[in-house]
Formats: structure tokens, C-alpha cells, sequence
């Protein structure tokens, strides 16, 4: 593709696409400027090879979205405590009349990155077990343990939400 | 598992947003691209020379031959990037329109005032004001900067926060962040509450780059308890890590001084303890560099880590020299500076080392006893031989630029490595702002 083509073609996926992109990555990141910086360096990323993209650019950039947040989540020195599931519960009791959302968000936030990242690809992706390993470079086992816990601490923290999940979830 | 939890999943989604728009992504990807090319071509063409020079390097007798140090001989023909001799304050916003595209290139001087953030473009002098994503400049003052240029003025490293306001006033989100001035593209990193829990309101400045450029050091405080609960962190950008995270509250100033970081990545940091020792960390234990030195705030590690420049708030007379591979008993020596030129003394911002025994300074000298005068000299400070009458060693002053900061509330970082003894900086225009401030004054003086 020529140049000029190249930077329309982009543009053109920039303009239809970005909405879209910052739902996953703010699912992923619960932060709406981290959600645009993990947005903006997929795009970026996804400039640098455009004329290397074979075939559809989304599957491309949104895996640059799914590594970026797992090498962000790789890079912190302190996750989330055990400790802090019990804060949480308090919280989510004691606002018994909010909201299954509300509920759920609450519980996202106190998701480990990992975990956050594994129930978004699973559950709002849709991607199979062995594709979210694939994209998030660890083993099948790993993606099933963290789905398992991440499901389990949703239920740990807000009780409500058994309603979405299932008891004994999947 | 139902499919209410995707539902519901898509509905928090919902609250996204519309997302980032930048015009000037795919121009800055492309240079970025360029500028990755050229480094690797650069790198092999490195690779191939090195590789020549190591087998032409052993003469017929055996002896090594050497080319001249470049920095010994400047190639006058072209002036290259250099730190303007007159660095401007900025009143206000300077007139500047707001640069979204911050791959202005490498930059000589960053510049820090209540409105913003600036740096002045290394090859032509011009003032860039930039619009850097999460920088909250009123939450910085001349005094604690929120801004570091690297010292080779590539990068510009700076605290940021999130604009999205938890209902409290607090950011949601804050931490460090290193741009990359070629490219326009940076390094984010967040830093964590004591509890590991949260990164909310964690506020990063004071921030230092090691000698190399190779390690940033950074104080960092939880903003509802500032003075409290602080710590300090290292960070090495070019590998997008958090080196380490130093915790020893009890024993720091409140708030804590800025920390000190060597070429290889020591850090060291001032206890008030009765003795008002100087420590150093090497990751796993502290260790005693110097006892009583009170009044010093922040210093300057030489290249080779063994001496530590370091200087006080106020004005002052001299500077002080703490011998950083030592034991650890001694109090440091001092360098004077000369009473003819600084009879006041003068507010000391020791900015680098030059040469094993040269330090670049910026000097705001007193004009009287408690008075700072409008200027700052750009000096570098030679080690003379010998003593001076006051006891300690004398200081040669070579004034190889000035700093105007009059009533701007500037504060500046200087890329250090610019500063070289053959060619210590260069003349550019003066911009805008402050021509039209000199058009003022000049008209003011007329009596027009």
C-alpha cells in the first residue's frame, strides 16, 4: 500500500474503531486515563507495522491491548492484598440496595490486574481458554485457576452476584 | 456462567468514553519507526567500526593508538545542540501556543513555572510549551519540581495524575512518567500506597536522574498525609522498571530532601538523626557516608561515585564535598566560592558534574544579606589546588551563561551532558516573551 493509503487506512480504523477499543481497555483497567494510554499505545504500536498487518488490523491491535496491559500489570511491584477482600465485602454489604452493575463494578475494581484482565478476555471477549493463554502468554492451567479465583473473589466480595455467575460457576 | 455477566460487562463499558484523539499518532509512530531504523543501522555500522578499530588498533611496535576525544576537539563548523547562554523564566504561558505533538526533539532546558511545563529545543533555542498528559502544574513550585530533563536532553520525566477526580478533589490515578522528547512517546509507571492496595493519591517529585542518565530517582508521598508517609523510588526507564522502593521514614526530614543517585544507581539520602548523618543504600542495607551535615539539602554524585558535590538552601558561601567511597566518618570538606564575585554568597543549584573536578552550577548571587538578585549565573565551579583563607578549597568561577528567572517562578532542569568546557553553551534569539519584556522595560526606562 502507498503511503498516503497506509495513513488513511489507519485513520479510517482510528475513527471506527477506538470506541470500541476503550470499552475492552477500560474493562481491563477500570481508569478511563489508563484506558486511553493503553488505547493510545496499541494504536501507536499498531502505526509502527501498519504496512506489516496482514489482513485485518483489529485482532492485531487488540492483542497489542491485551499484552500491553499484561506487561503494565507485570511491571507492578504490589498487587492487590488479601487483605483488601475484606474491605470490600463491608462495602458491598453495606450498600445492599445498589445495584447488581454497581455491584460488579465494585468487585472489578478490587480484581487483581491479572485476574481483572482473564475474566474480561473470557467473559466479555468471549475468547476460548486456550486463546486468552495464547494472547496472555501463560499456560491453560493458569487461565482456568486465575478464572476460577477471579470468579470466586466476585462472589467473595459482592454475594449478589452468584445471580451472574452461577453457583459453582463453570 | 450467563450470559447477564457479558451483559452487564458491556454495560460498565459503556462508561469508556470516546477514547484518545490524537491527530498526530501516525506521524509520530512513523518518526518513531525512522528514528528505530536509523538506531539499528547506527548500531551496526557501530558494530562494524568497532570491530575494524579493534584490529587496527595495535600498532607494529604494539603500542595502542587512540583518535582525540571528539569533546576535545568540537567540530566548530556546525554548532550542534547546545544550552542557550541566556535561559529565560516564563511569565505565564509565555504567549506559546500548547504542543500536543511532543516530539519536539532533543531539548536543552525544561522549564517549570505555575502553567506549565516548557523545554527549549536543543538545535535552535526555540521555547516549546508542551501539553504533557496529566502534568498538574500548580501542584508543583519553583522550589519542588514536578520536572527532570535527562542529561542528555532526550527524555523528560514527570509526575502525572489522573484528570478524572475521585469525589473527594483527589486524582484517581497518579505516578512518573519519561517521555521520550524524539519520538513523543513515554514510559508510565504508578506507584503504590503503603497497604500495596491502591495507587490513588500517590504524588511523585523532586526528580533526579543519575550522572548517565541511566536511573531516575524520585520522592514520592501519599497527598493526604505529605510529610508523613513518604518514600523514595528508583526507576530505570530505558527497561521500563521500578528498580526499587526505599522505605525508612522515621529517620528522614519532613518532608524528605531530595534523594542522590550514582551512575550505578546507588542512592543516597540525608537522616536526621542527632548526628545528621548522610546514608546510602545499595538495596539491602544503609551505610554511613558523612556525620554532620546539617543545612545541606541536595547534591550531585560525580561520574565516578566517589564524590558527592552538595549544597543548602539559602545563600551560601560554599559548596560542600562529601568523599562518597570514604568510610563514613568524616564531616565533608568545603569549596569556597569567591567572596569578589558573590559578596552576599548566592543560592547554589549544583546541577552536574563536568570533569573530575569541574561542576556545573546555576549561582542566583545575593545582593544583600538576605536578598537574591534577578539572574542566576550559569558557572562552572573548577577545584583549585590548595586552601583558601577561610579553610577550605578555592573555587574558580567560569560564567559560561545566565538564567533569568526575575518574577517568572521558574524553575529549570538543564541537559547537563550539553555542557562541556570546550563549548559550555551557545547562542540562540531570545524568544518572544522575553523580547517583548525587554521592548517593555526599555520603553518604561525612556519615560515614553
Amino acid at each position: 500500500m502507498a503511503p498516503m493509503a497506509d495513513e488513511a487506512a489507519f485513520v479510517s480504523f482510528v475513527t471506527a474503531r477506538t470506541w470500541a477499543l476503550m470499552r475492552t481497555a477500560y474493562l481491563l483497567t477500570r481508569d478511563h486515563q489508563l484506558a486511553e494510554d493503553l488505547v493510545q499505545a496499541a494504536l501507536f504500536k499498531a502505526a509502527m507495522a501498519w504496512e506489516r498487518i496482514d489482513g485485518e488490523p483489529e485482532p492485531y491491535v487488540r492483542r497489542i491491548l491485551y499484552t500491553e496491559n499484561v506487561s503494565w500489570w507485570r511491571r507492578r511491584r504490589r498487587g492487590v492484598t488479601e487483605s483488601s477482600a475484606g474491605v470490600a465485602v463491608d462495602q458491598a454489604d453495606r450498600a445492599g440496595d445498589v445495584d447488581l452493575q454497581v455491584s460488579l463494578e465494585r468487585a472489578l475494581d478490587l480484581l487483581t490486574p491479572k485476574q481483572r484482565t482473564v475474566l474480561v478476555l473470557r467473559c466479555y471477549e468471549d475468547l476460548t481458554e486456550p486463546e486468552t493463554a495464547r494472547v496472555l502468554g501463560i499456560a491453560v492451567g493458569t487461565v482456568k485457576s486465575t478464572h476460577r479465583q477471579a470468579l470466586d473473589r466476585l462472589l467473595a466480595v459482592a454475594p449478589r452476584l452468584g445471580e451472574l455467575i452461577g453457583v459453582g460457576h463453570d | 456462567m450467563t450470559d447477564q455477566l457479558h451483559d452487564l460487562l458491556a454495560r460498565i463499558a459503556d462508561d469508556a468514553g470516546p477514547g484518545p484523539a490524537d491527530p498526530t499518532l501516525w506521524g509520530r509512530a512513523r518518526r518513531a519507526r525512522q528514528v528505530r531504523r536509523r538506531q539499528r543501522v547506527v548500531a551496526a555500522v557501530a558494530a562494524g567500526l568497532a570491530a575494524v578499530a579493534a584490529l587496527t588498533a595495535v600498532g607494529p611496535e604494539g603500542a595502542s593508538r587512540r583518535d582525540p576525544d571528539p569533546v576535545d576537539q568540537p567540530d566548530r563548523s556546525s554548532p550542534g545542540p547546545g544550552v542557550p547562554s541566556v535561559v529565560y523564566g516564563v511569565p505565564g504561558d509565555g504567549g506559546l501556543d500548547l504542543e500536543t505533538d511532543l516530539s519536539v526533539g532533543r531539548a536543552s532546558v525544561a522549564v517549570a513555572n505555575p502553567t506549565g511545563a516548557y523545554v527549549v529545543t536543543a538545535d535552535d533555542g526555540a521555547y516549546h510549551r508542551l501539553g504533557l498528559p496529566g502534568y498538574d502544574a500548580a501542584a508543583y513550585d519553583a522550589q519542588v519540581t514536578g520536572l527532570a530533563l535527562s542529561p542528555d536532553g532526550t527524555r523528560l520525566a514527570y509526575g502525572w495524575a489522573s484528570t478524572a477526580l475521585r469525589p473527594d478533589g483527589y486524582p484517581r490515578r497518579s505516578g512518573l512518567r519519561a517521555l521520550d522528547l524524539t519520538t513523543g512517546t513515554w514510559w508510565s509507571t504508578r506507584f503504590h500506597e503503603p497497604s500495596g492496595i491502591s495507587d490513588l493519591n500517590v504524588f511523585a517529585w523532586d526528580l533526579r536522574w543519575s550522572p548517565d542518565g541511566r536511573y531516575l530517582g524520585a520522592s514520592v508521598a501519599i497527598r493526604e498525609v505529605a510529610g508523613q508517609e513518604h518514600w523514595y523510588a528508583v526507576l530505570e526507564p530505558a527497561t521500563e522498571r521500578l528498580v526499587e522502593e526505599i522505605w525508612h521514614p522515621k529517620q528522614w526530614p519532613d518532608p524528605p530532601l531530595p534523594i542522590m543517585v550514582s551512575a550505578e544507581g546507588r542512592v543516597v539520602a540525608m537522616e536526621t538523626d542527632p548526628r545528621e548523618r548522610l546514608a546510602s543504600w545499595d538495596g539491602k542495607e544503609r551505610r554511613t557516608l558523612g556525620r554532620d551535615v546539617a543545612g545541606l539539602s541536595t547534591g550531585r554524585f560525580s561520574a565516578d561515585g566517589r564524590t558527592l558535590a552538595m549544597a543548602g538552601d539559602g545563600l551560601l558561601s560554599d559548596i560542600a564535598l562529601v568523599d562518597a567511597g570514604g568510610s563514613g566518618g568524616d564531616a565533608p570538606s568545603t569549596a569556597v566560592l569567591p567572596r569578589r564575585r558573590y559578596p552576599y554568597g548566592a543560592a547554589v543549584d549544583l546541577l552536574a558534574w563536568t570533569g573530575e573536578r569541574q561542576v556545573l552550577a546555576a549561582l542566583r548571587p545575593g545582593v544583600g544579606p538576605t536578598t537574591l538578585g534577578p539572574d542566576a549565573d550559569l558557572a562552572l565551579l573548577t577545584l583549585a589546588p590548595g586552601f583558601t583563607e577561610e579553610g577550605g578549597v578555592g573555587l574558580d568561577v567560569e560564567v559560561v551563561g545566565r538564567v533569568s528567572v526575575g518574577e517568572t517562578r521558574s524553575a529549570f532542569s538543564f541537559a547537563t551532558d550539553l555542557v562541556t568546557a570546550a563549548s559550555p553553551t551557545r547562542d540562540f534569539d531570545a524568544p518572544p516573551f522575553a523580547a517583548a519584556a525587554a521592548d517593555a522595560s526599555a520603553v518604561a526606562r525612556s519615560g515614553r
